[in-house]
C-alpha cells in the first residue's frame, strides 16, 4: 500500500511544480557566486601533508621568517614551489593553532584527572561533577590527531548552515514541502470523495493510515535530503571539500566538539537533525490534517505550526547570542525557563553547530547529557504523539459500538 | 514445468444481514426511524424520495455512520465488533463516487485491490482487468481518471465495489450518468451475482427496481414502509388505478384532486394514470398497477426515470 501512496506523490503535479520552484530557489540562493578555489593554496596544503611532523613545522618556520622580512615568494624546504609570503604566514598560523590545541588537550585532561581524584576523595555532593569531568577525560584522551588542512571551504560550509535567518531558507523550503506532502496526502480522499470506499473497505482504517503515514515521513525526508544535498553540491562545485575523513577538530569551531566524528561524519550529524525535524514537521502536519480534515485549514494550521518553531529558533539566535553558548550543566530552571526554546524546540536542531562546539551539557537528574539529546527527544516523542493522535482521529467513531447499543431511539 | 496451482477457497456461506433497531438522529432530526429487517442473498431495492434516508442507512449499513441507537449484524454479529473482517465482505458505491484523477483507471482499481486486502499483486491485477472489461472500461484502462467522463467513472465505481467477491454489494443510485446500454449491463452483472450475494440497491428511479429487486424496502421520512416482493405490493393497489382520457384543460384540475402516475397529452387531449379508490371519472378504464403506481401512492411525487424504456 505504501508503494501507491507514494504514487500519489510521483503523479501530482502540483507537488513536483512547488519543488521545483523550490530547488532553483536554493541554487539561485546558495550557489557562490565565485569560485572559492585557490589553485596555489590548495597544492601548498596538497605538498604538505596532513600529519604535522617536527620537519614539517622546522622549514614553515624559517620559510615563515623569510617572508615576514621581506621575500617576495617563499620557498618552503620539501615543498616544491614558491608560494606568497601571507599564504605561508596562513599555514604557519594554522600549524601553531594545532599544538595549541594538542596543548589545550592535554591540558583539559590534566585538569580533569586532577578533578576526578579531589570528587573521588569527597563524593558527598559531588557526583555530577564527577561524572561531567570522567565525561571531559573519555572525549578529550579520545580525540584523533586533528589534520594539517585548508579548513576555508569547510568553515565557509559550515557556517552557513549556522547562520540562522538567512540561512535557514533551504529548511524552510524542505519543511514547506515536507507539510504541503503530508496534507495532501491526508486530505486527498475528502477532497476527491474517496473517503466512503477507503473508510468502507477492509485495510481502509488503520492500515491505510499507517502506509500513509509511513509514505509521508518517506516524503518529507526524501525532500530534506535531496536540498540538503542540492546545497552541499552547489557549495562542492564552487570549492575544495578536502579530507572529508578528517576528524572534526580539524575544524577550529569545532576544537572543543565532544563528538569524536570526522567531517563527514559531521555533516551526515547536519544532515540527520534536519530528517529528524522533517519528520516531526510532517507528523504535525498529518495531525493537522486528520484534526481540520479540509485542505486549506490543514495546510494553513501545518505551516502556521511551522512559523512558530522557525520563529521561536531566530528569537534564540537573536536572543541568546550574548548568553554563554557553553554550560557546564543547566539546571532545570535554566532548561525551562532561561533557555527553553534551545532546550527543547525541535527546530533548533536546525542550529546544530550551537550543540556541537563544545561540552553543551545538561545536568539532567545528575548525569551530563549533551543538551542536543533534549530537543532530539521532544522530536521523537511529538513524532510519536502526532502520529497516535492523528491516528485516533483518521479512525473517528464511525465503527464502534452505538451510542446505544440495543436501546429504542 | 510444474502447473502452478492456485488454492482452493472453501464455498463461502453466504452473508446474513439484520438490522435490529437500527436508527439515527441528527440532534432533532429523525433520519433513520427505528428499523428491524433481515437480508439474505438477493437484491433489495431501497426506493424513497430524496431525503428519505436511504443514504444514511447505506452508511449505517457500511460502517461509515454510527447509528443513535439500535446495530446491523452479519450473520449474528455486530458489524462494530467484527470490524475489517465485515468490511472484507462489503462492496459500497457510495452516491457520488470520487477517484483520485492523477491515477489510471487500472491504477485505482488496483489500489483499491490493495485496500480491500486482495491477497497478491498478481491477482489484483488479475481482477483488475476482468473488471475493466466486464465494465466496459478496458480501453481506458490507462488513461487517467481525471480525463474520464462521468459515466466511466461510475462505471469504474462499479468495478471497485466488485473487487474481492463481496458477499454483501450497497449501490448507491449506481444508474445515475449511465446510458441505456451500459445500464443493461449493469443490471446483467447483478443478476448473476444476486443467488449468493446480498446487493442493496438504493434508488429513487423506479424502473431500475421494478426490473431487478426480488424485494423492496420502501423508505419515507426515515421509516421504513415495507419489506416486500414487487408482487406482494402491487397487490394492495389491486383495483386502485385507472386510466382515461380527457380534454387537456381538465387534466390539472384532475392532477389537484387526486395522485396522477402518468401525463400524456396529444391533440387537445390528456391521457391520465390515476390513483384513486374508485374511478375518479366517467369513462376511467381498470389498469394494471405498477411500481411506478404505488411510488405515487406512497410518496405523491413522480419517480425518476418513469419514460426509461428499460
Amino acid at each position: 500500500m505504501i508503494r501507491y501512496e507514494l504514487k500519489k506523490f510521483l503523479r501530482s503535479g502540483m507537488l513536483w511544480a512547488v519543488a521545483a520552484l523550490f530547488l532553483v530557489l536554493t541554487a539561485y540562493w546558495y550557489f557562490p557566486r565565485e569560485s572559492l578555489r585557490d589553485e596555489e593554496l590548495s597544492r601548498l596544503y596538497e605538498q604538505a601533508g596532513t600529519v604535522l611532523t617536527k620537519e614539517l613545522y622546522d622549514a614553515v618556520s624559517d620559510a615563515n621568517s623569510r617572508g615576514q622580512a621581506g621575500e617576495a615568494s617563499v620557498r618552503i624546504a620539501g615543498i616544491e614551489g614558491e608560494y606568497h609570503p601571507n599564504m605561508v604566514l596562513g599555514l604557519y598560523y594554522n600549524i601553531q593553532n594545532l599544538l595549541e590545541m594538542e596543548e589545550r588537550r592535554l591540558f583539559a585532561i590534566q585538569q580533569a584527572d586532577y578533578n576526578i581524584a579531589e570528587y573521588e576523595a569527597n563524593p558527598e555532593g559531588n557526583e555530577y561533577k564527577l561524572r561531567y569531568n570522567r565525561l571531559i577525560r573519555q572525549v578529550y584522551s579520545e580525540r584523533k590527531t586533528p589534520y594539517l588542512m585548508d579548513a576555508s571551504p569547510w568553515l565557509y560550509l559550515f557556517d552557513m548552515f549556522g547562520q540562522p535567518s538567512y540561512y535557514h531558507l533551504v529548511e524552510a523550503f524542505a519543511l514547506c514541502l515536507a507539510i504541503l506532502g503530508a496534507v495532501y496526502l491526508f486530505t486527498a480522499d475528502r477532497a476527491t470523495g474517496v473517503y466512503p470506499v477507503v473508510h468502507s473497505s477492509r485495510r481502509g482504517r488503520s492500515p491505510a493510515y499507517w502506509a500513509r503515514a509511513a509514505s509521508a515521513l518517506l516524503y518529507a525526508a526524501a525532500a530534506m535530503a535531496v536540498f540538503f544535498s542540492a546545497t552541499v553540491a552547489c557549495f562542492a562545485v564552487q570549492a575544495d571539500l578536502t579530507c572529508w575523513l578528517a576528524p572534526v577538530q580539524s575544524l577550529y569551531p569545532f576544537e572543543h566538539c565532544p563528538l569524536n566524528i570526522s567531517i563527514a561524519g559531521m555533516l551526515a550529524l547536519h544532515l540527520a537533525f534536519r530528517l529528524a525535524v522533517a519528520v516531526f514537521m510532517a507528523a504535525f502536519a498529518i495531525f493537522a490534517s486528520c484534526l481540520a480534515r479540509g485542505r486549506l485549514l490543514s495546510l494553513g494550521l501545518g505551516l502556521a505550526g511551522l512559523g512558530g518553531l522557525l520563529g521561536s529558533v531566530l528569537y534564540v539566535a537573536f536572543h541568546e547570542q550574548e548568553v554563554e553558548m557553553v554550560s557546564f550543566g543547566l539546571s532545570y530552571k535554566e532548561l525551562l525557563f532561561g533557555q527553553a526554546f534551545r532546550s527543547w524546540n525541535p527546530l533548533c536542531l536546525l542550529d546544530t553547530q550551537d550543540y556541537l562546539t563544545g561540552m553543551d551539557v545538561a545536568d539532567i537528574a545528575g548525569w551530563p547529557v549533551f543538551r542536543f539529546v533534549l530537543p532530539l527527544l521532544v522530536c521523537l516523542a511529538g513524532l510519536a504523539a502526532f502520529l497516535l493522535l492523528g491516528w485516533r482521529l483518521f479512525l473517528g467513531g464511525s465503527c464502534r459500538a452505538p451510542r446505544r447499543a440495543g436501546a429504542k431511539a | 514445468m510444474k502447473e502452478r496451482r492456485r488454492p482452493v477457497e472453501p464455498a463461502r456461506r453466504p452473508m446474513r444481514l439484520e438490522l435490529r433497531g437500527l436508527a439515527k438522529n441528527y440532534g432533532k432530526k429523525q433520519a433513520v426511524r427505528p428499523l428491524t429487517t433481515a437480508l439474505g442473498p438477493g437484491i433489495y431495492g431501497l426506493l424513497g424520495p430524496n431525503g428519505a434516508g436511504k443514504t444514511t442507512l447505506m452508511t449505517m449499513i457500511t460502517g461509515l455512520t454510527r447509528p443513535t441507537a439500535g446495530e446491523v449484524l452479519c450473520d449474528g454479529e455486530p458489524i462494530w465488533r467484527l470490524g475489517a473482517a465485515y468490511r472484507s465482505r462489503l462492496g459500497y458505491l457510495p452516491q457520488h463516487v470520487g477517484m483520485y484523477r492523477n491515477f489510471t483507471g487500472r491504477d485505482m482499481l488496483l489500489y483499491f485491490a490493495a485496500l480491500k486486502g486482495v491477497a497478491s499483486r498478481a491477482e489484483a491485477k488479475r481482477e483488475a482487468d476482468a473488471l475493466l472489461e466486464k465494465v466496459n472500461l478496458a480501453a481506458d484502462a490507462k488513461r487517467r481518471v481525471g480525463q474520464y467522463s462521468g459515466g466511466m467513472r461510475q462505471r469504474l465505481g462499479i468495478a471497485q465495489a466488485l473487487i474481492g467477491s463481496p458477499d454483501l454489494l450497497i449501490f448507491d443510485e449506481p444508474t445515475a450518468g449511465l446510458d441505456p446500454k451500459e445500464r443493461i449491463r449493469f443490471k446483467g452483472l447483478l443478476s448473476e451475482l444476486s443467488e449468493t450475494t446480498i446487493i442493496l440497491l438504493a434508488t429513487h428511479i423506479v424502473s431500475d427496481v421494478e426490473n431487478l429487486a426480488h424485494r423492496v424496502l420502501l423508505l419515507r421520512e426515515g421509516e421504513l414502509l415495507g419489506n416486500r416482493t414487487v408482487p406482494e405490493f402491487l397487490e394492495e393497489m389491486a383495483g386502485k388505478v385507472w386510466t382515461l382520457e380527457i380534454p387537456a384543460a381538465q387534466a390539472e384540475p384532475m392532477a389537484a384532486r387526486f395522485p396522477v402516475s402518468r401525463m400524456d397529452y396529444r391533440d387537445g387531449m390528456a391521457a391520465l394514470r390515476v390513483i384513486a379508490d374508485t374511478p375518479p371519472a366517467e369513462g376511467a378504464l381498470p389498469a394494471e398497477p405498477t411500481l411506478d403506481d404505488l411510488y405515487i401512492a406512497y410518496f405523491g411525487e413522480t419517480g425518476g426515470g418513469a419514460d426509461d424504456p428499460v
